[in-house]
């Protein structure tokens, strides 16, 4: 493995003759603008000319869009090495077993195109992919009963969705009376962003079934699942090292080695994520570390946001907590009725998040009918906004 | 791969975006262009000395204003050959056809021809309120004009076509085509959106009724179109919008509409995208335009003889000595798709290239394919541009072939 790694031109011009085990930190910068030259192996270059390979990007949510050439199928491997180590998916078989998936367009995009609209035309590999509209808010009544027709018709195994996709999507169905327990699927899977309490308690109450979230990235895989707030690695081929962030809160980076995609093996890569680790394994995802708040020399994460409102509003669907230089913030929810929560409700969830921050910010609460998605169809849980984005809606 | 050509682009030094550490390499000029400084400082004079709207107040920043506007008029008229009562504002090239088509009070049983060459912008408002017949192309990818000649009849009241294809560069035989109008009185549109940043352009030469072009396409700020209207021709138009600044009396036996181009100008315009359009004409004015001219072809001929080399891709069309700068590509390899190649391109290499139909589906569907590649160039581009593109393209070589 050594000389392969070697052998990769990018490692080859970072690192030199280092031993790989000795290798820095890699991070997403040295890796962006390397694409392809810095991966051109001979393996690769085989690979390429017997069309063994697929393309795709990074949703770009986490930092610079990167570019990954892997084994053509490579999801369907990965998704039966992680699996195996997930109860309730242990006998879901890649090769056989349906899943369907409903998420960002854009990550959809990877796999099946945008215009491909028609049912036949988005099931690839065993997996019907649901969405085709780039912001849920947008889905009209016809989209919404398409999506359950199409689900009933499918009779998926696993249905795997994006939180936020999937509160949306259980608010407007909800409220057109569709009765979402007969939607025929045997295991739900939460994945593709960070998975709020609101948002869980909300699916929770509509979809009667065991949830697993799921934490992975495109370019790495599936790294750890959680079921019933235990949380276990899927551990083959990756291995994960937690380097301290903040080690008094037990706040950790996650710095992971995948060999998963044999032409990009990432050697000690920052992935940009944040996890409590506390006893040797992890105990809460924190959200992405670009997205938490610095002030004076402590971090507020994504995790810990989401934390101090857990017990606040039963109600709230979705939250954007939107920050201005660090000393003006607002927090926007949803609800799933569609209106804005009564004042006391209210005055508590600034009180918490005040609470948070030790009184050093001033915090406005504010109802809002829908949050729309950053570019890539995700959604921010934290905006940090400028002079100029400020007044962006 | 090539060695970097040490010529200076005097030109380049003109645009703030290309003297930024690491700029962008743009070579999605047919897309839209990149700004001179003197154009930024035109709109932000406008926005901080003399804010007003035009035509309307009678303080001094009012009259300043519409000094500026009325001045672009004239600028516009004198860069075409037209007078300024010919030049009507809109708020780009599709707005402007659009606009044109409407006026036009065609009906379905009007008949207007256009070309297998077209942008969507010179096919659809057409197609919507007409029939439209389609005139082809020849192996070479000119106009067939005996084609299009026999899809006259008496119906036929307009043929709108493009003096350049967005795709193929080609810059057609229109004077041919107008002077066959003329001897069956049927108007002529020109759409010379991608024409006018690289063709010297006379209407009175070229004799069309009607030719529109946009501003943001020879330096201009976005939201500025330009509709040329012949004296003659532009009796044969009807207001479409009706509003402020359009007419001159209402009385209760009717109105009293301004007189062109006024009565096509509703509402407020696009007064500080006029005035910076205003200058960026003046910025082309003091250039040596045969020098920019030949220099670009030169860079083009660079470009097309190192992709040949490169030996990664297929021409679209094999280009004409009468061209502009654009050049259009297919990978040898279909794998990778063209989106994935500019994400690439753009990702690791910092280039900007086009990919997809360019909104020209119908001649994708007569080649029978499915979207290319588009590389068109400016004069500021150079030839370190076109080399660095060469770089990337040969590191990419087995994606692409």
């Amino acid at each position: 493995m050594n000389d392969y790694l070697k052998s990769i031109p990018l490692y080859q011009k970072l690192y030199g003759d280092t031993e790989p085990s000795t290798f820095p930190i890699l991070e997403r910068k040295q890796l962006t603008q390397s694409f392809p030259h810095g991966w051109m192996t001979s393996s690769l270059q085989d690979a390429i000319h017997n069309d063994l390979v697929e393309y795709t990007t990074t949703s770009g949510s986490y930092g610079d869009r990167l570019q990954i050439v892997r084994p053509k199928n490579w999801w369907l491997d990965e998704h039966a090495r992680a699996f195996k180590y997930i109860p309730g998916l242990v006998n879901f078989n890649v090769k056989r077993d349906k899943r369907a998936v409903l998420s960002t367009v854009l990550c959809s995009n990877t796999n099946c195109f945008r215009e491909a609209t028609q049912y036949s035309d988005r099931i690839i590999n065993h997996t019907l992919f649901l969405n085709t509209t780039p912001d849920p808010n947008q889905w009209s009544e016809t989209e919404i009963k398409r999506i359950v027709e199409e689900l009933h018709c499918y009779q998926p195994f696993l249905f795997d969705a994006d939180p936020v996709y999937l509160a949306i999507f259980i608010r407007k169905a909800n409220a057109m009376g569709i009765d979402l327990q007969q939607i025929p699927f045997r295991c739900l899977s939460l994945d593709y962003e960070f998975v709020t309490n609101c948002a869980r308690r909300y699916i929770e109450q509509f979809m009667h079934t065991q949830i697993i979230n799921l934490y992975g990235t495109t370019e790495v895989g599936c790294l750890f699942f959680e079921v019933g707030q235990q949380f276990s690695r899927c551990p083959e081929l990756s291995q994960i090292d937690f380097i301290p962030a903040v080690a008094e809160k037990n706040i950790y980076e996650i710095i992971v080695t995948s060999f998963k995609n044999c032409y990009m093996p990432f050697i000690r890569y920052r992935v940009g994520d944040l996890v409590r680790w506390q006893n040797n394994q992890v105990t809460a995802l924190l959200g992405r570390a670009k997205d938490a708040i610095r002030i004076n020399n402590d971090i507020v994460t994504v995790g810990e946001v989401d934390h101090s409102i857990k017990e606040v509003a039963d109600d709230l669907i979705h939250y954007q907590l939107q920050v201005f230089n660090n000393q003006q913030m607002t927090f926007c929810y949803t609800t799933a009725f569609f209106a804005k929560l009564d004042i006391e409700k209210e005055s508590i969830l600034a009180q918490q998040l005040t609470k948070l921050f030790e009184k050093q910010i001033t915090i406005s609460v504010q109802y809002q009918d829908q949050i729309a998605p950053e570019a890539s169809g995700k959604f921010a849980l934290i905006k940090h906004l400028t002079e100029t984005t400020r007044w962006q809606r | 791969m090539a060695t970097l050509r040490c010529i200076e682009n005097p030109w380049r030094i003109d645009f703030p975006q290309l003297c930024q550490p690491e700029p962008i390499i743009y070579f999605d000029n047919a897309a839209t262009t990149l700004k001179p400084l003197c154009v930024t400082e035109a709109l932000i004079e406008f926005y901080t000395s003399y804010t007003a709207s035009v035509h309307r107040g009678a303080y001094w920043t009012a009259e300043k204003t519409t000094t500026a506007y009325e001045t672009t008029r004239q600028k516009t008229a004198a860069f075409i050959g037209a007078d300024s009562d010919e030049i009507i504002f809109t708020y780009n090239c599709t707005y402007a056809l659009n606009l044109l088509a409407q006026a036009l009070q065609l009906n379905k049983d009007d008949e207007v021809i256009t070309s297998i060459l077209e942008h969507h912008s010179n096919l659809l408002p057409w197609q919507r309120l007409a029939t439209t017949r389609i005139a082809q192309i020849d192996a070479q990818g000119n106009l067939d004009v005996n084609h299009l000649q026999s899809l006259i009849n008496p119906r036929t009241r307009v043929i709108t076509l493009t003096y350049v294809s967005n795709i193929l560069g080609i810059i057609q035989p229109l004077q041919e085509v107008i002077q066959l109008a003329k001897q069956h009185g049927i108007l002529t549109v020109v759409d010379a959106a991608q024409a006018i940043g690289h063709v010297p352009i006379n209407v009175k030469e070229l004799g069309c009724d009607f030719l529109v072009f946009s501003a943001h396409k020879m330096l201009g700020p976005s939201g500025v179109g330009v509709i040329y209207a012949n004296r003659h021709a532009s009796g044969s138009l009807k207001p479409v919008f009706y509003g402020g600044g359009m007419v001159e009396q209402i009385a209760a036996t009717g109105i009293v509409l301004q007189k062109m181009p006024h009565c096509f100008e509703a509402g407020t315009p696009n007064i500080e995208g006029i005035i910076g359009f205003g200058a960026a004409l003046d910025y082309l004015q003091c250039q040596d335009r045969l020098a920019q001219h030949e220099y670009t072809q030169q860079l083009c001929n660079y470009l097309i003889a190192g992709l040949k080399k490169l030996d990664v891709s297929n021409f679209c069309f094999a280009r004409e000595d009468l061209s502009i700068p654009i050049i259009t590509l297919i990978p040898h390899k279909k794998t990778l798709g063209l989106n994935h190649i500019c994400q690439i391109l753009s990702d690791s290499y910092n280039i900007a290239l086009r990919d997809g139909y360019h909104c020209s589906q119908p001649l994708f569907n007569y080649l029978n394919i499915t979207g290319c590649l588009r590389i068109s160039l400016f004069f500021y581009n150079n030839y370190a541009e076109i080399d660095h593109l060469f770089d990337a393209l040969d590191h990419m070589r087995h994606l692409l072939c």
